[in-house]
């Protein structure tokens, strides 16, 4: 029995002993599937990494055109200084290198002697330097000179580069320099995008990188050396709808403006297409230089702050908002007209202040602009009119149509950092925010926004969303991708956009804007508000125009941030810059002048209207407005022009005026008798009585009048038309 | 030991044990394979000749079998005498302690002397000759004398004691690990009083982490060990590479030929690594497959030993055992990044001469004892088909 147990204890054990190897074997086994099949991947592709050295083939980043295709970002090939240290053995190699680099790259010494004695086998020692440096470096590199002739022996002593060498990289220019730098923004030193257009759509213009391949062979040639070549995919390039021509007038306008008005908050501008939602035109005062946008001035001293080139770089129109001042009146116009809660012509009486909620809340006109309507209070921009106006809207239908007008939201703009205004909440939102809402006062919107919801006054009611890339185009010239017009919502009917066109104009004209162009059509509307916190003195201006008015082609945004001019009414300092944008754009847009008030600045012009005027007058109005004049008659006051105003003639061209007494000019005038006598006596009497002569019958050298009508003696209106019949006697 | 001694002479052997052949045959000419595949590029580039390591191992392994057969030839009881095991021991403890004092140094550590232009490393026989000697006692001592202290504990510890002191030496950590699971498994197995083993399992336990501790080399390996991703350059290096390799296989491999990291990147592919390349170039299949070599070995290596005719031949059979067993799975744990990176080949597969030489030698000793089984021998052996059975 003891040998028995002493057999069962052993086959006990030796099966302890087999479960326990099976057991950690079993572990094994799982460690192994997890290295495999769970970490493989990861694995695999750490080895390859150190199995396979990778050269970048760069590709070419894409170029960014503006509308008509001209330039406004390129890359150009440049070349950037590698060194492989693995290579750089002995010292004199090293100290040759330091000697010959830093002279030309203008790094110290001990910088690059650091650099080649790493322990690796890529080292970065300058990145994009220019043609001219690297002409002087590859001369060493390669033992030639520019001809191809070899170098000697002793231009060559002190300058082995070996385990230096030069790989082409490219670097970004902007042709434009400063021009829409907000707009387009800037790239890396890896030519990653970093602002604007170039961080958006980095991954179009990027392109793919290619490559080389080939395995690790830093011991020696193998039987397993193998080489991949993928090739590199140029970047797309990106079509703006910004205008580059329209851009340089708003520049040239914003910059002369930004001086002028020394606006300490910054300026900016915004021309859109109101009928499409592109972007023409979009511009922000201080601005930078893409080819350098970390240099604030040329003459600073120290590197600037982060933060001074994160101001700098701030597009004002897409991130800052603002509170719109009295160009929220046209909304809020819109808003009643949509919903009739109130006509043009209902009466409305400003006595210079209103009480809403307990509050007296003032007019501009503290005097009060009295017996009012619709119309009237937005020419004189009066408040009281308005929160009258806005109390009849009603807090829901003014908070439904803030919503509408997209003031809510972003617009889903393409630029980065889009911002969406403060507003209200619904339960904070009572009768005192009701009243200064109406006047834009009490809450912020973005210019892109407030340009939008214009758009859709003067554009039959729809909001459309703005957008600035038009179209992405491979490097190939196929259309990657393309921008249409996206119609959000209609906001107000054909209608009440009709109205609202008409009430811009009307606006414009009545209140005598600096604003208006001469010869053109144009509607706008001025604002004005005062920054947070009040009391400080800081405005904001702003004017906001379209033209042509009865087919709105352009809409023009201009906002001046806290300017230390003379005036800071909108309608004193944006006003003006809207004026000088609109009137170069419309001629640039070849739009035909048809108002008024002619220009003397294009070939054609139109006669205006000297009638009633003095001599003097007139004959200052005719010159003013390139055209000569001949006088007939005597008197103080012109009974009568020819031809009549409105009249499209080619410059110097004359203006018949003839001249009467005041009296002459009110009364009827009797008929002379104009019969039996020659053309040149008839022209000349008929010229004299204030009348215009229509000659019928023969014509030549020796006729005579032989008949008249209306008959001598009749009293007719002045100027009316008297027909004689001329012929042979 | 007065006991009475009973030799069970047998005059004729049973036939060959064919399916532990079969086994032992496959795994070496895998590793023969294996090697080839492995050191090519590296013995192009080092030597200029690709087959270099492929030859050297062949001819090892050629080596081995013909000691394998003729061991298998003598009955083990001669080898397991007295007089054999001492001079045996004599032999490779001298050996040993000459390795440490004027053997090859690899880092840091001498293993190796050189006889008539051939490496070797003592401690390989040694352990063979360590599983008989511990066999052999284990076997002469009375089961009430393997419950006491003395007998069944401080016994063991001795034996394993003297064995160490050359390899404390050489500072050869790995083996000294391999000795004791070989000391104490067969111990273990011959019924010895396990409550003293468990009462100085910790105290051998901190013993041996000071040990490790002490010695900067050995324990900036066990620190990698964690995370060899730590120092990919230099402690974890060769871990970090191995852990590369396997995972670079997937699930059916790279396929033969075509590992990338035996190109300069695990250094001596073909010898500790090996595993870890059939890993790359065969994948998660190419590996169970390995494994599952060594499982069917371990069976039919218990079967031997349960069929043994006595206890001796049981404990040198599972003595065996153990020292193939846990040379493989030390090896896994290595180039899996399980353990501490020590030099432990894979048992069949390495290249390295003297590992294969006394591996195969060591089965030499197993298919006699297999020869011998009670089963074996008790089978009628037909005269006719002698010559064919015997071999």
């Amino acid at each position: 029995m003891a040998r028995d147990n002493s057999k069962t204890m052993m086959r006990n054990r030796i099966l302890a002993f087999a479960l326990i190897f099976l057991s950690v074997i079993v572990f094994l086994c799982g460690r192994i599937f997890y290295i495999q099949m769970i970490k493989g991947n990861t694995y695999k592709a750490m080895a390859l990494d150190q199995q396979t050295k990778e050269k970048e083939i760069t590709p070419k980043r894409g170029t960014i055109y503006d509308r008509n295709g001209k330039e406004l970002a390129v890359s150009a090939t440049v070349d950037t200084v590698v060194a492989d240290p693995k290579i750089i053995k002995s010292k004199k190699n090293a100290e040759d290198i330091a000697n010959t680099l830093s002279p030309i790259l203008g790094m110290e010494k001990a910088d690059i002697l650091a650099i080649v004695n790493k322990e690796s086998s890529f080292e970065w020692v300058a990145k994009k330097i220019d043609s001219e440096k690297s002409a002087q470096i590859r001369k060493y590199i390669s033992g030639k000179d520019e001809k191809g002739n070899k170098l000697s022996k002793k231009e060559m002593e002190g300058h082995d580069l070996s385990g230096i060498s030069l790989i082409e990289d490219t670097k970004r220019f902007y042709p434009g320099g400063s021009l829409a730098s907000h707009v387009i923004g800037f790239t890396g030193t890896d030519n990653q995008g970093l602002e604007g257009i170039e961080a958006i759509y980095d991954k179009f213009l990027k392109g793919n990188a290619g490559k080389i391949v080939t395995s690790n062979k830093s011991t020696g040639s193998l039987p397993q050396d193998y080489e991949k070549y993928f090739n590199a995919q140029d970047g797309d390039n990106i079509v703006l709808t910004i205008d580059s021509n329209i851009q340089r007038f708003v520049e040239k306008a914003l910059d002369d403006a930004y001086l002028k008005y020394q606006a300490l908050g910054g300026a900016c501008v915004l021309v859109t297409n109101p009928n499409t939602g592109e972007i023409l035109a979009m511009a922000t005062r201080p601005t930078f230089d893409l080819n350098s946008p970390r240099v604030l001035s040329t003459d600073q001293s120290e590197p600037a702050t982060l933060e001074q080139l994160q101001e700098r770089w701030r597009n004002k129109v897409v991130v800052d908002a603002y509170e719109p001042g009295s160009v929220f009146k046209l909304i809020t116009c819109s808003i009643a007209l949509e919903e009739k809660v109130t006509n043009l012509t209902d009466p409305y009486f400003c006595p210079g202040y209103l009480v809403v909620g307990g509050q007296k809340i003032h007019c501009f006109k503290t005097t009060g602009h009295g017996a009012s309507n619709l119309l009237k209070g937005t020419v004189d921009s009066c408040n009281p009119v308005y929160m009258q106006v806005a109390s009849k809207i009603g807090k829901d239908t003014m908070f439904k149509y803030f919503k509408s007008f997209g003031f809510r939201e972003t617009t889903g703009f393409d630029l980065p950092g889009e911002a969406v205004g403060s507003y209200w909440n619904y339960n904070n939102y009572n009768e005192t925010e009701l009243a200064t809402s109406s006047f834009g006062q009490g809450f912020t919107v973005t210019p892109l926004q407030m340009a939008t919801a214009v758009g859709a006054l003067v554009n039959g009611g729809y909001l459309y969303k703005p957008f600035i890339v038009k179209e992405i185009v491979d490097s190939e010239g196929n259309r990657v991708e393309s921008t249409t017009p996206t119609r959000i919502r209609q906001v107000l009917s054909k209608e009440t956009s009709d109205t609202m066109r008409y009430i811009m104009q009307t606006t414009l004209v009545e209140s005598g804007s600096l604003a208006k162009v001469d010869g053109y059509e144009i509607g706008g509307k001025s604002g004005t508000s005062e920054k947070l916190p009040r009391g400080n003195g800081q405005y904001i201006g702003s004017y906001c125009s379209v033209a042509p008015i009865n087919d709105p082609q352009i809409l023009c945004l201009v906002i001046i941030d806290d300017p230390r001019g003379a005036s800071y009414y909108g309608g004193q300092t944006a006003a003006p810059v809207a004026s000088s944008i609109m009137e170069q754009v419309l001629q640039y847009y070849k739009v035909q002048p048809n108002g008024d008030q002619v220009k003397a600045s294009s070939d054609d012009t139109v006669i205006p209207s000297v009638i009633g005027k003095t001599a003097e007058d007139a004959k200052r109005i005719v010159s003013s407005f390139a055209l000569q004049c001949t006088i007939y008659g005597s008197g103080d006051t012109v009974i009568s022009q020819d031809p009549p105003a409105g009249t499209h003639v080619r410059n110097n061209s004359y203006v018949s005026i003839t001249l009467g007494t005041s009296a002459d000019a009110s009364d009827e005038v009797a008929v002379p008798s104009l019969i039996g006598k020659s053309m040149e006596e008839v022209n000349t009497i008929v010229a004299e009585s204030g009348l215009t002569l229509k000659v019928a019958g023969a014509s030549g050298g020796n006729v005579i009048s032989l008949n008249q009508n209306p008959v001598a003696g009749k009293k007719v209106k002045r100027g009316s038309m008297v027909t004689v019949t001329f012929g042979q006697q | 030991m007065v006991k009475k001694i009973r030799f069970k002479r047998k005059n004729t052997f049973g036939m060959l044990d064919i399916e532990l052949l079969s086994i032992i045959s496959i795994m070496v000419l895998f590793g023969l394979v294996m090697v080839g595949s492995a050191s090519s590029v590296s013995a192009l580039y080092k030597y200029g000749d690709s087959m270099l390591f492929l030859r050297k191992q062949l001819i090892v392994a050629l080596a081995g079998f013909v000691a394998m057969y003729l061991i298998s030839r003598v009955d083990y009881h001669k080898i397991a005498s007295p007089l054999m095991i001492m001079i045996g021991y004599g032999i490779v403890w001298v050996l040993m302690v000459l390795a440490a004092f004027i053997g090859e140094d690899i880092n840091g550590a001498h293993r190796w002397i050189t006889i008539g232009g051939t490496s070797l490393q003592p401690s390989e026989p040694a352990k063979i000759v360590l599983v008989v000697l511990t066999a052999y006692v284990c076997s002469r001592q009375k089961k009430e004398a393997l419950r006491t202290f003395k007998g069944g504990f401080l016994t063991y510890v001795i034996i394993l004691g003297v064995s160490v002191i050359p390899l404390i030496l050489e500072r050869h950590k790995s083996a000294c690990i391999i000795f004791a699971l070989l000391v104490f498994s067969i111990a273990f197995i011959g019924g010895a009083n396990l409550k003293y083993y468990f009462a100085a399992a910790p105290v051998a336990l901190v013993g041996l982490i000071v040990w490790f501790m002490s010695d900067t080399y050995s324990s900036n390996r066990i620190m990698s060990m964690f995370n060899p991703f730590l120092d990919p350059r230099g402690t974890g290096y060769q871990a970090v590479q191995s852990l590369y390799a396997i995972g670079s296989g997937g699930l059916f491999g790279l396929g033969l030929g075509r590992s990338q990291q035996k190109i300069m990147y695990i250094p001596e592919p073909q010898n500790d690594f090996i595993f870890s390349i059939i890993c790359e170039e065969l994948g998660f299949i190419g590996a169970i497959g390995v494994i599952m070599l060594f499982v069917l070995f371990m069976f039919r290596c218990i079967k031997i030993a349960s069929e043994a005719p006595d206890k001796l031949g049981k404990l040198i059979a599972m003595g065996l055992t153990t020292l193939i067993m846990s040379q493989f799975i030390i090896n896994i744990m290595v180039v899996t990044a399980t353990g501490p990176v020590t030099g432990m080949p894979l048992p069949f597969f390495s290249a390295g001469g003297t590992n294969l030489l006394f591996t195969l030698a060591g089965m030499g000793l197993l298919l006699n004892i297999s020869r011998q089984s009670v089963k074996r021998v008790k089978q009628p052996v037909k005269t006719i088909e002698t010559k064919k059975r015997y071999i």
